[in-house]
């Protein structure tokens, strides 16, 4: 019973890992790679350390822990590549919707200009 | 108060981290718990406020949030693109304290399909990249109960007094 539901969260984990990997391959641009890879595998792995926590006696605690670092850690990094790309440039970002950070940034130039 | 739990937790993780709980782990433990604690509580603001209730109810949403949306990324990278209508949002908050900014603008970076851009106050807005847009008013919705739930959880009087429930009223200024 145990190994059914140890299986059962690996493989999901995994999954979700995997296509996360596809989502890198497939997206077209930098923020879309970014929602696929740095979001979909933060559960993934979450769910296969879940695993290893039930399935192996002893560094259950070590496990849980890295995963509770990695849910800390994970959107830290992911929000300073997305604010450090949107100032950078050279990068390619294709927005099919509105973009309300362009006007926000256009008035911080104006007002550095003015200054 | 909060110092003794920020020990113990700190303490905790250190035991955890040598997988040992002998005295002398709990002992050097202890010890550097304790300088670090009064090393960052000169700098640090505001009182940490816990209401256990709306926390397991903030908690039970975010786990929500991200259990759906990691559903929603998996079937967009599998489905043809046309699922794909990426954006960025600026999205009005209606005035918290930065940790609870922080707190809001984690939960949105951790939940697939939406990730936090720039934080500016005055009015306090996030601008949010969200990987299908096509419901602008339902992202803010999802980011407003966030703040709402966050605000209601871990807030101080003075957060929860601001802070407004209803959406129309926020929009409004803007």
């Amino acid at each position: 019973m145990v190994d059914v539901l140890v299986g059962v969260l690996v493989i999901a984990g995994s999954m979700l890992i995997l296509l996360a990997g596809i989502g890198v391959l497939r997206f077209a641009d930098l923020y879309a790679r970014m929602h696929a890879a740095t979001k979909a595998p933060t559960v993934g792995i979450a769910l296969v350390c879940i695993a290893g926590a039930i399935a192996i006696d002893g560094g259950t605690d070590k496990i849980l822990l890295a995963a509770a670092i990695i849910f800390v850690t994970a959107p830290s990094a992911a929000h300073f590549v997305g604010r450090a790309a949107y100032r950078a440039e050279g990068i390619d970002i294709h927005l099919d919707g509105p973009d309300d950070l362009r006007e926000l940034m256009e008035d911080d130039e104006d007002a550095a200009s003015n200054d | 108060m909060t110092r003794v739990v920020r020990v113990v937790l700190l303490t905790a993780i250190w035991i955890l981290l040598w997988s040992d709980p002998s005295i002398a782990n709990l002992l050097s433990g202890l010890v550097l718990a304790v300088v670090v604690v009064a090393w960052f509580d000169r700098r640090r603001q505001g009182n940490v406020i816990i209401r256990p209730i709306a926390a397991v109810k903030f908690a039970g949403y975010f786990l929500y949030q991200l259990i759906a949306s990691t559903l929603v990324v998996a079937r967009t990278v599998i489905t043809p693109r046309d699922r794909i209508n990426t954006a960025i949002v600026a999205v009005p908050l209606s005035g918290c304290s930065d940790a609870l900014v922080t707190l809001i603008a984690d939960a949105i970076s951790l939940t697939p399909g939406t990730l936090t851009l720039e934080v500016r106050r005055e009015p306090l807005t996030l601008y949010v990249h969200a990987l299908d847009v096509r419901d602008i008013n339902g992202l803010r919705h999802v980011v407003r109960t966030l703040e709402v739930l966050a605000v209601t959880a871990f807030g101080d009087d003075d957060a929860l007094e601001g802070l407004v429930v209803d959406d129309t009223t926020v929009w409004r200024g803007r």
